[in-house]
């Protein structure tokens, strides 16, 4: 009996580990990895070659706390004639013709019941550079999640540069 | 070190390919072998101290054993240790070539502690082979050793591992390897077990397997042998999943990609493989049963590497796009500056061709509206206005509202100047060849 139970141990406690992996594999399938856009829109191009700012295509409207994603016209004012032979550019120019919004997909974003009440504008102000946050945009493809937006990693650089740690500068 | 940055320009596109299977390739040989003797020093060193505190001779023996079938003799610590890791310095360099990691000072902090350890471990090799009369220098050179092996160990750990953070390369930048953190934790204790076990498995192997093995002499010291050897490495084994699933769970989101996951999980089965037939070794007492096991291992060392470097490889992506980018621009330059290589006084002419193919024709066309405007339309206003056309390439202003602005493109002035020249000097060679028309 007993010649039999310790190598079905043995290889239970072996699959059990690769089962763990799976597991977390799985995970970070389906919640953490960063989603495929409808349209490959690759920042590289735009902000490293053209040298295109930031703030050309995300604007920050001073009422609004968000850095809106860009609106097809935008694309479209150079795209009606740039790259149009490029598959990616044939498929935005067809949202632009039929009207459709593009529905990007978002990337970076709070879980809902932290009730997270975060704003661009006054880092911005301050000067904290968009790659601290969103790491180097601009040779990405398309935008990806470089790392985990946690309250840790707000909090932290709150105190290291004396912004507000209260509890309600960043919860409602 | 100025040697090693000689030897790197920057890299082109292959050279960047080939970097990377130097460093799984040569990790292949650098990584196991410093494993191999910083395990065997310490189960020699160990099996000395307990032996002599049991007075038993059987440990006694199977220290010197060790020392003399693994320990490290300098020529194979400078082509298993010392080199590869210098070529996997080297081919690091080209990977994060103009990034803020200080890879000569990292490297060469391992290369110098590996080679304290390297020469140690020989001095105790030595030692060992007249054990009676020198044991003491033998424990004294080995536990240097065992010190220095083990901070080549955490070395190579952290420095692999800071390459996860591209964020934080500027500030370790004129840092030693220091990196302390959670992951470097978890893979230093995988690294030790897993050092411990291979050294084992290899121990099984070279004794009893390849070739003639070890003269035992007697049934009692191969059956002492045979549990010792068979028992750590089963033990070792057993342990390291657990680590490979914590560093997975604590793994940094910026290096996760589908490979790091499928490939952890085939060494997980590649370990378990092993144990069974560890585990068979020892209840059948019968060492043949792990003839498999020291390939088995190799193989499953060989899928980490690539694991870990595929995790690498996303985490500095934006690094390598940069460096792709940078490749192709500079491709661009060596083609043009190539075709006029005769002819001097052009040469302004052709800086500012080439820097206008590159950088304006993106959005730019004489007689059609690309991004910008056609330059029939806009140029005339610019014509003997050469400064005020540098002014507006320099730092560009909104003109039409018809046309999204144009941005800034951080020429330098002269390159400005040569564009603005080629710009005006081409206006008026085709405008005169649509004019004969
Ligand atoms: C040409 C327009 C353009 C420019 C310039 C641009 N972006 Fe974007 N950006 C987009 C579009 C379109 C998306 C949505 C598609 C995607 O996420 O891939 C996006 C998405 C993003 C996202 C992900 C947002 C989310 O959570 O879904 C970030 C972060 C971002 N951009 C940062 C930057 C930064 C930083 C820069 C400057 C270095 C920049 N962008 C420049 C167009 C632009
Ligand atoms: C300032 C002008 C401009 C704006 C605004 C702009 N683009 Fe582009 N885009 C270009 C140019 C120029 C290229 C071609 C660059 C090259 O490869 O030489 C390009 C290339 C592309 C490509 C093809 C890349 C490839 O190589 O396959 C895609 C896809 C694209 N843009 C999508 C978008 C989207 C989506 C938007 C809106 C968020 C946008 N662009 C806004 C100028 C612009
Ligand atoms: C202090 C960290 C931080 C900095 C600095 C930062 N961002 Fe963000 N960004 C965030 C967070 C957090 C979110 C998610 C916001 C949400 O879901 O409400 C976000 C979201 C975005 C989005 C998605 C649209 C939205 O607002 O939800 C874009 C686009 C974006 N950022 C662009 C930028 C650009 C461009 C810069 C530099 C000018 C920048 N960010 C600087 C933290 C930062
Ligand atoms: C890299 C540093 C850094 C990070 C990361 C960071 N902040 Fe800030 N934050 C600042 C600075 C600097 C200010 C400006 C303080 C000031 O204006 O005095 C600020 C201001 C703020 C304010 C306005 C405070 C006020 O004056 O009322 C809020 C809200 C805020 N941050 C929320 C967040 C949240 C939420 C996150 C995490 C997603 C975050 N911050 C991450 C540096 C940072
Ligand atoms: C600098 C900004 C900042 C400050 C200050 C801050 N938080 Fe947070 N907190 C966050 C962010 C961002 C998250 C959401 C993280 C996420 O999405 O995973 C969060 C999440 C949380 C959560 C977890 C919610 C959940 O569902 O998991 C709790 C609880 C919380 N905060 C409590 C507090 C308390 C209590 C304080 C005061 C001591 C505080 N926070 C101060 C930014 C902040
Ligand atoms: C990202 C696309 C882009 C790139 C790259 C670019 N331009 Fe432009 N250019 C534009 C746009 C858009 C306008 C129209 C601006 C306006 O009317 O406000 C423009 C306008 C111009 C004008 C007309 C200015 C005027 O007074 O009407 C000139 C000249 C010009 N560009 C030269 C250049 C040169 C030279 C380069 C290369 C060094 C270059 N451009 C690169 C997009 C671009």
């Amino acid at each position: 009996m007993k010649e039999k139970i310790i190598p079905i141990g043995i290889v239970g406690y072996f699959l059990l580990m690769v089962a763990l992996i799976g597991v977390l594999g799985w995970y970070w399938q389906n919640f953490q990895k960063t989603p495929v856009q409808p349209i490959e829109f690759p920042h590289n191009v735009h902000v490293g070659k053209l040298k295109l700012d930031c703030q050309f295509c995300h604007k920050f409207p001073s009422k609004s706390k968000f850095a809106t994603v860009p609106s097809v016209k935008l694309c479209v004012d150079c795209h009606k004639t740039a790259a149009t032979d490029r598959p990616e550019v044939k498929k935005l120019l067809k949202y632009w013709e039929d009207q459709v919004p593009i529905e990007w997909l978002k990337v970076y974003s709070f879980r809902k019941n932290a009730n997270v009440n975060f704003s661009h504008k006054p880092h911005i102000r301050a000067g904290v550079d968009c790659s601290t946050c969103h790491g180097r945009v601009d040779q990405m493809i398309t935008a990806r999640k470089t790392r985990n937006i946690n309250m840790g990693f707000c909090v932290s650089c709150h105190r290291q540069e004396r912004a507000p740690t209260d509890c309600w500068t960043c919860h409602k | 070190m100025i040697i090693w940055d000689a030897l790197i320009s920057q890299p082109r596109a292959d050279h960047l390919i080939i970097a990377k299977y130097i460093v799984i390739v040569l990790s292949l040989f650098f990584f196991p072998y410093i494993s191999i003797l910083f395990g065997s020093l310490l189960y020699a060193l160990g099996l000395n101290v307990k032996g002599r505190a049991d007075h038993n001779p059987l440990e006694i023996r199977l220290s010197a054993d060790i020392m003399t079938t693994f320990g490290g003799g300098l020529g194979r610590g400078f082509f298993l240790g010392i080199l590869p890791l210098m070529v996997i310095g080297v081919a690091f360099a080209q990977i994060l070539y103009d990034s803020d990691f200080n890879v000569v000072l990292h490297f060469g902090t391992i290369l110098v502690l590996a080679t304290l350890g390297i020469i140690f471990s020989f001095f105790a090799r030595n030692y060992a082979l007249e054990i009676e009369a020198k044991e003491k220098l033998f424990r004294i050179t080995a536990t240097l050793a065992i010190v220095f092996l083990f901070l080549t160990i955490y070395g190579f750990v952290a420095t692999t591992s800071l390459m996860y953070y591209p964020g934080k390369w500027a500030t370790m930048k004129t840092g030693l390897p220091t990196l302390f953190s959670a992951i470097v934790f978890v893979r230093l204790l995988w690294a030790l077990t897993f050092s411990l076990g291979l050294t084992a498995v290899a121990m099984l192997f070279f004794f009893f397997i390849w070739g003639d093995g070890l003269d035992f002499g007697s049934d009692d010291y191969k059956r002492f042998v045979r549990y010792f050897v068979a028992g750590n490495a089963f033990l070792f084994t057993l342990l390291q999943p657990l680590f490979v699933v914590w560093d997975l769970y604590i793994f940094p989101e910026i290096g996760k990609t589908a490979a790091v996951y499928n490939l952890s999980a085939g060494f997980v089965l590649l370990l378990m493989l092993c144990g069974i037939f560890l585990y068979q070794v020892i209840i059948k007492q019968n060492e043949r049963l792990g003839s498999a096991v020291f390939p088995l291992y190799i193989l499953g060392v060989l899928l980490f590497f690539i694991s870990d470097h595929a995790g690498r490889e996303t985490a500095y992506q934006e690094h390598t796009n940069y460096l792709l980018a940078q490749a192709e621009q500079l491709k661009q330059q060596q083609a043009m500056e190539a075709a006029p290589a005769a002819e001097e006084a052009v040469s302004k002419m052709e800086l500012g061709k080439q820097i206008y193919n590159i950088r304006c024709a993106a959005c730019h066309a004489f007689d059609r509206k690309v991004v910008g405007p056609p330059h029939f339309d806009v140029l005339p206003k610019y014509v003997d206005k050469k400064e005020e056309l540098v002014k507006f390439i320099l730092s560009p202003v909104r003109v039409n509202p018809e046309y999204p602005p144009m941005p800034s493109l951080g020429l330098q002035p002269h390159e400005a100047e040569a564009v603005a020249e080629y710009l005006l000097e081409e206006f008026q060679r085709q405008k005169q060849a649509s004019g004969q028309q």
